[in-house]
């Protein structure tokens, strides 16, 4: 399974997938900047600087995204260490003033180390410079936004004037911007997995900083506050689940996730700011409270009703991953009609296609591997140890099919592998079937062979000496009995080439078997003082090459049999083929009366029943014998 | 008085036919001979007007036996009789020069007929012959070159004259490429040829391709 997923994935250029240390160490100094930087938002005593707010951990997730796609980056482990410096800020105060530091205290302690991040930067930069060029831009970027960093924290400090915060402001913004265009830039990849993975990063930051700034615009400082520290705790959740997945797969499900929690959040917020709205018109104490409960409630009520959307988009969209009884009678519907076996492998792989939701399946019998197109995965089919055949599914998606629908296809291999097995068997006997009826016919020609070469030019040579006896010698006494065995001799003649233009109608070889059933009946008609033979052919349906030979047979067993026993005046062949039935008749006009199969009718009957038809001779009306055929008229042998 | 040269390797055809050709007043059995070698042996001073030819014989073909006599003899007329009449070989005798082809098992007083129209200068063809009323055994069996195969073999060769490259002869049999590939090079080797080009035009040759296989439509 897992075999089969490195193979499809070895088609993508760029590896991913699998979770990097370095990813893993920026999720954690994202998730560690943003909680310390929700519990200041969070903090009692009073607003905290703004400037913890101010994005060190976006950092973070900057440099987890460049370390995603390029894992040993300088950059990327550069972007990922900056996120630290709030970690420093906090524990620099709390150390220096002890407890739970109040607003001011943290904002002087900022101000003291504001030359340790600068220092951080400082030394960054040329480290972080030594990457491949395609990232300068980058980095020039992050120090842009980190000189305007520095800027806020010298004016909060009270360094500088205070009118260079509001420059230190628009530096950190446009860098921030900047590398955030960046990242999206360089997520324009083949690989699509680092394209959602970076679309949902932005999506989430985008969606982040718009509940807080509706929070900020809408409602009053503190719950501004709250909200904030929430949205923080909830991106680190976020990019924590983002970073630490073993496999960003499915894709389709994150999307949907994504959808599902920010419909949740948008609803309580949503709630929450009516109900704040309405608590502060109606001057209801503790306004505040009342909306993060409200909130929180509304999220809590969201969830199972998430789950269920998610529960029944999903099992739309991969199907339920079960072989439902009505998918079974689909299989089996027409079976009986099925001319070959390997039609089953379609239908099979076609099931496995609808239960796992890829695009499509095919199956391989045989031990060799398949050649495997772009996109599609090998799933290898085994029944007791032997290999049987392959399955081959393409997923919908072009870097591979999702674990659900992994899952779901490794289910059903036991079954596809039977199914396999059991088409290879039919395969096999279908074609021991074959070989025995070539050989059969190939051994009937021999035998047919052998008796026209071997006897018909002994009949003919006697034949001929008879004929010139009786010439010479017209009136000696064995006259009577030479003109018998010359009649005799002519008749055995006939009746050979009956027989051999009979069995083996090579006549057909052609595929013509109106012309092959003129010839027959022409050849009967050469009998001097024999019966009138007519023949009457509507053919309007192609005959398979099997029930061709059986109504070739039936035609000259039918008329032989009347030649032979009927002293008939005359004798009708009709032949027709209509709607997919042929149907022959072989009338005569003779003495009729009880007709004893002989081994030539015997063996048509039977060859009758094989090709699904039936052969009857009865008594026709109002006299002689009739033979009857019906055929389906695409019949193929079965034995 | 027409002079019969009468060539069978058959002893009983061969004497049927000197007895009947004596019996007509108007002709006579100039020679017999039973094999190409025995006809050319003939004594140089000897004409016949007509030759009676079994088609095949233990050491040549009636034929080109037929065009050598007629070279030698030029006004030599040439009947072939045989028990085989498929259309090539009718086609080919009489495209020859040869002056009739007629079945062995045509009615004796016939046969005299098509020895006198032959010796008058008329082209002879006897009735069955006309209608070709071809028994299997008179016309080669057409799979004989494929007799070393089996039906698994003939499913891919009838693939492989409808011109499909192996990929698609896999994909049709539902087997891999590499499959097909063994089994073809299995082939060859059955059927003693070198290359798939070959084992394809001997395909084509026995009847394989097209229009044998509907059960799929592509």
């Amino acid at each position: 399974m897992l075999s089969s997923v490195a193979e499809s994935r070895a088609e993508s250029s760029v590896p991913s997938g699998g979770v990097t240390v370095e990813v893993l160490v920026a999720a954690v100094c994202f998730s560690l900047s943003a909680a310390l930087a929700a519990t200041s938002a969070l903090t009692p005593q009073g607003p905290p600087s703004e400037a913890l707010l101010a994005g060190w951990p976006i950092l973070a997730l900057a440099g987890g995204v460049v370390l995603d796609q390029r894992a040993a980056s300088r950059v990327g482990r550069a972007l990922t260490v900056l996120a630290l410096v709030p970690v420093l800020d906090i524990a620099w105060t709390a150390a220096r003033f002890g407890g739970s530091p109040t607003s001011l205290e943290l904002a002087r302690a900022v101000s003291e180390l504001a030359a340790v991040p600068a220092a951080a930067v400082a030394i960054m930069i040329p480290w972080a410079f030594r990457s491949p060029r395609g990232v300068r831009r980058a980095v020039g970027l992050v120090v842009i936004a980190a000189i305007g960093a520095l800027a806020v924290l010298a004016a909060e400090a009270g360094f500088v004037r205070s009118q260079v915060r509001v420059a230190g402001w628009v530096l950190l913004v446009l860098g921030c911007a900047g590398v955030w265009m960046l990242v999206a830039r360089g997520a324009r990849t083949d690989d699509r997995i680092t394209r959602r993975r970076v679309a949902w990063l932005l999506v989430t930051l985008a969606l982040a900083g718009a509940v807080v700034a509706a929070a900020w615009l809408v409602a009053y400082a503190d719950l501004g506050y709250y909200v904030t520290g929430s949205v923080l705790v909830v991106m680190a959740l976020a990019v924590a689940r983002l970073s630490l997945l073993r496999d960003f797969r499915p894709l389709d499900e994150h999307v949907l996730d994504l959808v599902l929690v920010a419909s949740a959040l948008g609803a309580a917020v949503l709630v929450a700011l009516l109900v704040r709205l309405g608590a502060a018109l109606t001057h209801l104490p503790s306004a505040n409270t009342s909306a993060v409960f409200t909130a929180l409630v509304t999220a809590a009520m969201a969830a199972p009703a998430a789950l269920w959307v998610r529960r029944t988009v999903l099992a739309r969209r991969y199907g339920t991953g079960l072989i439902s009884p009505a998918d079974v009678a689909v299989i089996t519907a027409d079976l009986h009609a099925q001319t070959d076996p390997r039609d089953l492998l379609d239908k099979a792989a076609r099931i496995v296609a609808a239960a796992s939701g890829s695009r499509q399946a095919r199956i391989v019998l045989g031990e060799d591997a398949p050649v495997i197109p772009e996109h599609w995965v090998l799933h290898a089919l085994d029944v007791g140890g032997d290999r049987v055949g392959a399955l081959l599914v393409e997923s919908s998606n072009p870097e591979g099919p999702e674990l659900r629908q992994q899952k779901i296809v490794a289910q059903l291999l036991p079954t596809v592998a039977l199914v396999a097995r059991a088409v290879g068997l039919a395969v096999e006997a279908e074609h021991a079937r074959r070989d025995v009826a070539r050989e059969r016919d190939a051994e009937r020609k021999r035998v047919m062979g052998d008796l026209h070469d071997g006897l018909g030019p002994t009949l003919a040579g006697m034949s001929m000496r008879v004929q010139a006896t009786l010439r010479t010698a017209p009136s000696s006494e064995y006259a009577g009995l030479l003109t018998d065995l010359a009649a005799g001799l002519a008749a055995s003649r006939t009746d050979l080439r009956r027989i051999v233009a009979g069995i083996t109608p090579s006549t057909l070889d052609d595929g013509d078997l109106g012309s092959a059933l003129a010839r027959l009946v022409e050849s009967f008609q050469g009998v001097a003082g024999g019966p009138r033979v007519t023949l009457e052919v509507a053919l309007d349906t192609v005959l398979s090459s099997a029930v061709q030979v059986a109504v070739y047979r039936s035609v000259a067993e039918g008329v032989t049999n009347a030649l032979r026993h009927a002293a008939a005046s005359a004798i009708d062949v009709q032949v027709q083929a209509r709607c997919g039935v042929v149907l022959v008749d072989v009338v005569d006009d003779g003495v009729g009366g009880q007709v004893v199969p002989g081994v030539g009718l015997s063996s048509l009957e039977q060859r009758a029943g094989t090709l699904g038809g039936w052969l009857k001779v009865a008594t026709a009306e109002p006299k002689g014998t009739r033979m009857h055929l019906e055929l389906p008229a695409g019949a193929e042998a079965r034995t | 008085m027409i002079s019969v040269l009468v060539v069978d390797d058959h002893p009983i055809v061969l004497e049927g036919l000197a007895a009947l050709i004596g019996s007509d007043p108007q002709l006579t059995v100039l020679a017999t001979a039973r094999s190409a070698a025995g006809a050319r042996e003939l004594a140089g001073d000897v004409e016949p007007a007509v030759a009676v030819l079994d088609l095949q014989l233990p050491d040549g073909d009636g034929i080109s036996l037929g065009i050598e006599l007629k070279r030698r003899w030029p006004s030599l007329r040439v009947l072939i009789l045989t028990m085989h009449a498929d259309e090539a070989t009718v086609i080919q005798s009489l495209a020859s020069g040869l002056d009739g082809y007629l079945l062995k098992d045509a009615d004796p007083e016939d046969i005299l007929a098509a020895v006198h129209s032959a010796a008058s200068g008329s082209l002879v063809v006897g009735r069955s012959v006309s209608a070709v009323v071809v028994a299997a055994a008179a016309s080669a069996p057409r799979t004989d070159a494929l007799a070393a195969l089996d039906a698994r073999d003939l499913e891919i060769l009838d693939l492989m004259v409808d011109g499909l490259p192996t990929s698609q002869v896999a994909a049709r049999l539902y087997l891999a490429p590499k499959t097909i590939r063994n089994r073809v090079s299995e082939m060859l080797g059955k059927l003693g040829v070198a290359s798939r080009d070959e084992a394809i035009a001997l395909g084509r040759a026995a009847g394989l391709g097209s229009t044998r296989d509907r059960r799929r439509p592509s």
